[in-house]
This record gives structure tokens, C-alpha cells and sequence, in this order.
């Protein structure tokens, strides 16, 4: 009991809540991209895939983040001088996951035989060490992205677990029970724990690790030419965009094309539209911005309308990414099942509206985005709630469609005149932000 | 001539933790201002509401006369600010965040650039990321001067830096202000670089201004005192107001006092005994300045003017 509640408080923090969202967006994923899944009439082959795809990603999802957070508390140098942090941590992590397990096949039993609820109990185990496995850093980079590779693959391959796990689903859950508690037991070793550096070797400013990677770091030249000191909005756009992208290797094109791939990929997986149309927006990412403390010479109601004009650029990219990756599939020949309103430009116009209305409030939660390092409990409480809110309302264009199709000429109004009132909401809560607000929060 | 900033009984809260109470200061131009005061005194949020980022809960700041919410182009392009641990980008080489950063302003002194480059041995075709705290805070320093800028906020600017590069720092500063007349005010906790420089000090402790005076001021206001008596004992406790601590015994003592010269004659006739006053250096004014916890306030005014409520006592 000790060692749980010693896993549990030293775990906590406020922040920890916003590590809530991937996994909402994971719970989420894995019951939407069904092509006939539909709340409530789920048939039991869909039922069954959802189930194996949910037995993977949430115990992984969970799996990681207990290691990335155990992982900074076991290698600090006051974690050293802590006696017995590593048992109590490893048996803490075990309970835990025994419980995401234990969970998740009490949730199977009614889509399965009894069999393959320990089938599917051994492999929620095993996905939650495998989760855990993925960020060690001992592997080396082509292991754990094997690890991650594996774990994905086996997530969108719901049917090819299935498969395997019916042949002998006590035989296998065993296996792959045995598999976890090794994969745990080896990222607690103690000849491991030796090997990984003492210290937490995150991205924090300053530190030798830090340094060390931008050293070796092959990042383009891009070279800053424009002149800011008379310059307007665009300029500082501009300036903006170079501080949020100048440094992505590849460059801010090559990123949004890789992000286009994958939208085509997630598309041609999940057969389902709105499933292209909609994970664009999951990469914005609130970027361009001025992520410095430099005193540029910039008003705080210039600041605020940067933000404003930074958030559509966002917007417009993811709606043109979604657009483009739904182009592609289409020209390939791709045929979606039986979701030929999600094609229809009515239905894309649709679901992009809805999209774009709900927009401002993923946008809000950048705003403090470069700036806050800290978070409190209500600030994160906040924040998820805001995210968890998006996430619905966003990916429920299925039920618009049920409301609205064929969208009569008062629902298209109605969804237009949504957008024009979030988007004037979101400008005056900017305006009213950098008005009152520090720009920096306090150390 | 107008101040270069002025606080006017500003009051700042994060949450319940009161980091600024009633600050009323008025810094004037063309003067080195040294900062001081103990960790979490409420410095760097002062220096942060010069520029803007903060903003007062309570209270006015204006900075060149505009109020700090409404600071423009026009005005923060004629400060500089050197923070602790300042983060820059750290993709970019130095050379090119030099180059993104003098696109900012109308002018930009490429001449003073190339020297405090060189004075300071900085490598431009390193990447920010990659350099040493000590190294990046050098950087800083040539970001926030050569724009040269009325006004210079250097928050710690010295924390990173081994003693040749403080030396060099401190050398390139004094050699700024000789040229350009700014106004430059210093946070740091290294007193000893401070007194060099600076020629007023303003000394905060728990969110309040605790003195604000001229160098030479301060440093004559306060003296250390070695007592011996000549005829008859010492009293076991010195109850003079002025007496702001002493140790010792019934023979010898030694203690600081504030206002020597004005208490030097009647103490010596009060207790007879004779006085050997010796000046003191900034680092130990500062420990009588914040050595107080629990007192209540102690307000060093200096020449502005302000009373004294109360005073030190050993």
C-alpha cells in the first residue's frame, strides 16, 4: 500500500492532468473510425475491434507516461539519495498497470467468452510495459522506435490480434502476461538504472544535455532578412513564423507534407472522411508566435491581434491539409464505405464549418502556451476541461450529420453565424488577455 | 529632466504571495542604478514591470512617461534588457540571432557589436542551444546594448560570468555609459561589482523598497564604530536609537551606527569613551539593510526625502 501511495503522490502534480488529453484523444480514436460504428449501435464484430484496439493504446498511452515522469524522479540526484525509491516505484507501476488490465477485461467480458478476457488481460499488461518501454533511454533510437513502431501497428491491426489471440487466447495471455512483468522488471534493473545517465536529460535550458544535443544538431541555415523595425503586422507574422518553424529541420513544408502522409495514412486505414478532414487539426500546434523574453517593440494590442491572425493561419492549413488529403484519396480511387454524404461538398463544408466554429477554443489554450512554464491544479483543470470539450464537439460530426443532412439553408446560417461568434469571442478574449495579463510567468 | 521610470505606490500579487507592496520610486536619468536585495525580494518582478511583461495589480508604472500596458515601438526599442537566464532560440547561431534581433530596430550599432564580440570572445557561429550559461548571458549583454538603448534593465547579469568575464562585462558597461549617458540599472548580488559601477543603490526586501540613495550617500550614512571606554564600564545593551547593532563587552565594544558623524560627539561624552569610526563597503551596508527580518519597516530615503520609522537594533 505504501508503495502505490508513494507512487501515486510523487507522481502527482497539476500539470500531470494535460497528459489526460492524448489519452482522451486514444479513447476517442479507438471507438471513431469504425465505418459503421454509431453511438449505440455498435455490432459485436466492431465491438470486438474497438475492444483489442482500446487493449493496446490506453494501457501504452498509460505505460509511457508513468515511465517518462517515473524516469525524471528515479534519475535526479535527490532521487538517488532516496532510499528504496526504485522498488517502491516498480511496484507501485506494477499495480497500476495490473489495474488498467484488470479494468480493461472486465470491460471485455460482455463482447467475449471468458477465454479471451485472460487473452485480453495478458495483452493489456503487455501493453502497458511495452508503453513503457518505448521513451528508455537505454534502447538505442532504433529500438524504441521499434518498440513504438510495434505498438502502433498493432493498434491500427485490431483484426490481426484478434486473429492470433483466438487460436489459444489462455496460452497466449500467459505468454504475453510473462513478456510484461520481463519487459518491467528489465526497466527496473538495477544494471540498467546505472547505465542511464543520473541526471534528467530532458530539453530544460542550460544544462549539459541540452547543450550537448544543439551541438550536434544539423538545423538549416534560414537567414533572417526582412526589416521589423518599421514593420507591421505581416512582417511580425512573418518573424513569428521564423522563431515557431526556423528551427524544424526539415522546414515548415516538408513538415506539413509528412503531416499530410500521415492524414492520407490515417484516412486510408480508418475509412472515414471525416477522419481525414479532422486530424489535421490535431497538429496545429500554436507556433508562430514570439516565443522569446526579448523586448521586441511590439504593443500588447499588436501581440493580441498577432495571436488572432497566427490561430487562422492554423486554422486555414489544417482545413487545407484535411482538404487536400481527402483529394488524394479520392483521385487514388479510394472508395469510403457507405459515406457518400461525407464526400459531398456539402458534407466536407460541413464538417469544415463545424471544425473551424470550434477552432478558437484549441486556439485559447496556446495563448499561454510559450510563456507558461508553471501550472496549477485549476489551470489544468481548466485547460483539460477546454481540451475535452474540443475533442467532443470536434469529432462528432457524425451527429451533426444526423441533425443536418441534407443541411437545409438554416442550418448552414445557424453554423456560420456559431463560427463568426466564436471567432468574436476569441478575438476579445485575446485583446482582453495581453491587456491585463503578464507575458511571463513568475519563477 | 524626467525620470526614465517611476512607480507610483505599485502593489503586485501572484496569488496570495505579495512580491511588490507600495512600491513609489522614480529612477532619473542618466545614472547607473544597482539593485539589490535578497533572493525573492522582489527585483527581477520590478525590473519586469519596467518593461511590461508585468503588470501591477495595484498602481501605476510608466516607463518614458507611457504607462507599461500601453508601451509601444517607440518606446521599447529604447531599452535593453539582460535577464537571468535569458532563453533565446536555440536553433538559431549566434550570428544569425544577432542579425534576427538588430532587424528590430532603427538603428543598430554594427561597430559596437563587432567589439563587444570580441571583447567578450563570443562565437557567433555557435548555436545559441549549444553555448555555456556564461557564454549566453555574454550574448544577451550584446543583444540589449546594441541597439543602444536610453534605458539598460540588467537582471543578474553577472551570475554566469567566471571573474575575467565579469571584469570585461563590467569594463564594456562603464565604458557604454561614459559614451551614451543611459540609464542602466543592475540587479546582482555581486555587491562588490556593483560598487563599482553604480552611483545610486536602491536596496528592496520583501517586495519594499528599503533604501534609495546615492553610493557615497549611503556608504557615509553608515559606519562601523570600535568603542573602548576610558573611564567607568559600557552599558551591557546600547539603547540608542542610531545603534543599529553591537557586540562586545563592558570595556570594548564593537558596533554599527547609523548617521556617525552626526552621533560621534554626544556618544563619546555619554559614555566616555573613545570612538574609532571605519567607512563601510556596500556588501556590509547591505547585510544592515536586510539583516532585519521581523523588525518591521526600515526605510533608508536617502536625499528623497523620505523618514525613517524605525531603526535597526542589535
Amino acid at each position: 500500500m505504501s508503495a502505490l501511495y508513494a507512487t501515486g503522490r510523487l507522481l502527482w502534480r497539476p500539470a500531470i492532468l494535460i497528459t489526460l488529453f492524448p489519452l482522451a484523444l486514444i479513447i476517442a480514436l479507438a471507438f471513431w473510425d469504425l465505418p459503421n460504428a454509431t453511438l449505440g449501435a455498435a455490432n459485436d464484430s466492431a465491438a470486438r475491434i474497438t475492444l483489442w484496439r482500446f487493449a493496446t493504446l490506453v494501457p501504452a498511452m498509460f505505460g509511457l507516461l508513468l515511465s517518462m515522469t517515473m524516469r525524471e524522479l528515479q534519475h535526479t540526484l535527490f532521487a538517488w539519495t532516496l532510499p528504496d525509491l526504485s522498488r517502491r516505484l516498480r511496484l507501485g507501476k506494477a499495480v497500476i498497470g495490473a489495474v488498467i488490465a484488470a479494468g480493461i477485461a472486465a470491460a471485455a467480458l460482455p463482447f467475449s467468452q471468458p477465454g479471451l478476457s485472460v487473452a485480453v488481460l495478458g495483452w493489456s499488461w503487455l501493453s502497458f510495459a511495452a508503453g513503457g518501454a518505448v521513451f528508455d533511454p537505454v534502447l538505442s533510437k532504433i529500438e524504441s522506435r521499434g518498440v513504438a513502431l510495434i505498438v502502433a501497428a498493432l493498434a491500427f491491426s485490431p483484426l490481426y490480434v484478434q486473429r492470433v489471440m483466438q487460436l489459444q487466447p489462455h496460452v497466449i495471455g500467459m505468454l504475453a502476461a510473462v513478456t510484461g512483468a520481463l519487459l518491467m522488471t528489465r526497466e527496473f534493473g538495477g544494471v540498467l538504472a546505472r547505465k542511464r545517465p543520473l541526471t534528467f536529460t530532458t530539453a530544460v535550458s542550460g544544462t549539459a544535455a541540452t547543450r550537448n544535443y544543439w551541438a550536434g544538431q544539423t538545423q538549416r541555415n534560414v537567414e533572417w532578412s526582412t526589416d521589423l523595425s518599421e514593420g507591421g503586422l505581416t512582417s511580425w507574422l512573418r518573424a513569428a513564423h521564423h522563431e515557431g518553424y526556423g528551427g524544424a529541420k526539415a522546414g515548415f513544408l516538408t513538415m506539413k507534407l509528412g503531416q499530410l502522409a500521415i492524414t492520407v495514412f490515417t484516412g486510408f486505414i480508418s475509412a472515414a472522411p471525416n477522419m481525414v478532414v479532422f486530424f489535421p487539426w490535431i497538429f496545429m500546434d500554436g507556433r508562430r508566435q514570439l516565443l522569446t523574453m526579448l523586448p521586441y517593440p511590439v504593443q500588447r494590442s499588436q501581440r493580441a491581434s498577432l495571436f488572432f491572425l497566427s490561430s487562422l493561419l492554423d486554422s486555414l492549413t489544417a482545413a487545407a491539409l484535411g482538404l487536400t488529403g481527402l483529394g488524394i484519396l479520392l483521385a487514388a480511387g479510394y472508395s469510403f464505405e457507405g459515406t457518400s454524404v461525407g464526400t459531398s461538398t456539402i458534407g466536407l463544408a460541413t464538417m469544415l464549418l463545424s471544425f473551424a466554429a470550434w477552432a478558437p477554443v484549441n486556439h485559447w489554450t496556446n495563448v499561454r502556451g510559450p510563456f507558461d512554464k508553471t501550472m496549477t491544479a485549476k489551470a489544468g483543470i481548466k485547460r483539460l476541461a477546454l481540451l475535452l470539450v474540443y475533442v467532443t464537439l470536434a469529432m462528432s460530426p457524425g451527429l451533426l450529420f444526423r441533425i443536418f443532412v441534407p443541411p437545409g439553408g438554416a442550418a448552414w446560417i445557424g453554423l456560420a453565424g456559431f463560427a463568426v461568434i466564436t471567432h468574436a469571442a476569441y478575438w476579445f478574449a485575446l485583446r482582453r488577455h495581453f491587456a491585463r495579463a503578464d507575458l511571463v510567468v513568475p519563477r | 529632466m524626467s525620470n526614465a521610470f517611476e512607480f507610483q505606490n505599485v502593489t503586485k500579487r501572484f496569488g496570495k504571495t505579495v512580491a511588490l507592496d507600495d512600491i513609489t520610486y522614480a529612477a532619473p536619468r542618466q545614472s547607473v542604478i544597482g539593485l539589490i536585495g535578497k533572493n525573492g525580494s522582489g527585483k527581477t518582478t520590478l525590473l519586469r514591470h519596467v518593461t511590461g511583461l508585468y503588470l501591477p495589480t495595484s498602481g501605476d508604472v510608466t516607463t518614458f512617461g507611457v504607462t507599461a500596458k500601453d508601451l509601444g515601438r517607440a518606446e521599447l526599442s529604447r531599452i535593453g534588457v539582460v535577464n537571468q537566464h535569458d532563453t533565446f532560440l536555440p536553433w538559431m547561431r549566434a550570428r544569425q540571432l544577432l542579425a534576427y534581433v538588430s532587424s528590430f530596430y532603427e538603428r543598430w550599432d554594427k561597430d559596437l557589436e563587432k567589439h563587444l564580440v570580441r571583447i567578450l570572445e563570443i562565437d557567433t557561429d555557435a548555436r545559441v542551444g549549444a553555448m555555456s550559461p556564461g557564454n549566453a548571458q555574454k550574448l544577451g549583454l550584446v543583444l540589449a546594448t546594441c541597439h543602444r538603448p536610453e534605458l539598460l534593465l540588467l537582471d543578474e547579469p553577472l551570475s554566469d560570468l567566471d571573474p575575467i568575464a565579469r571584469q570585461d562585462v563590467l569594463t564594456a558597461l562603464l565604458e557604454y555609459f561614459r559614451t551614451d549617458n543611459a540609464t542602466i540599472v543592475i540587479s546582482s548580488h555581486m555587491l562588490h561589482d556593483i560598487e563599482r559601477i553604480a552611483d545610486r543603490i536602491v536596496c528592496m526586501d520583501r517586495g519594499r523598497l528599503v533604501a534609495d540613495s546615492s553610493l557615497d550617500d549611503l556608504k557615509e550614512r553608515y559606519a562601523e564604530w570600535w568603542v573602548a571606554s576610558e573611564q567607568g564600564l559600557l552599558p551591557a545593551r546600547f539603547t540608542d536609537a542610531f545603534v543599529l547593532s553591537s557586540s562586545g563587552n563592558r570595556h570594548t565594544a564593537r558596533m554599527f551606527v547609523k548617521d556617525p558623524d552626526a552621533h560621534v560627539g554626544a556618544f563619546s561624552s555619554k559614555y566616555s569613551a573613545t570612538v574609532e569610526s571605519r567607512p563601510l563597503g556596500l556588501e556590509a551596508v547591505f547585510r544592515l539593510l536586510a539583516h532585519r527580518e521581523g523588525t518591521g519597516a526600515f526605510i533608508d530615503a536617502g536625499d528623497r526625502g523620505r523618514p525613517e520609522t524605525e531603526g535597526i537594533s542589535g
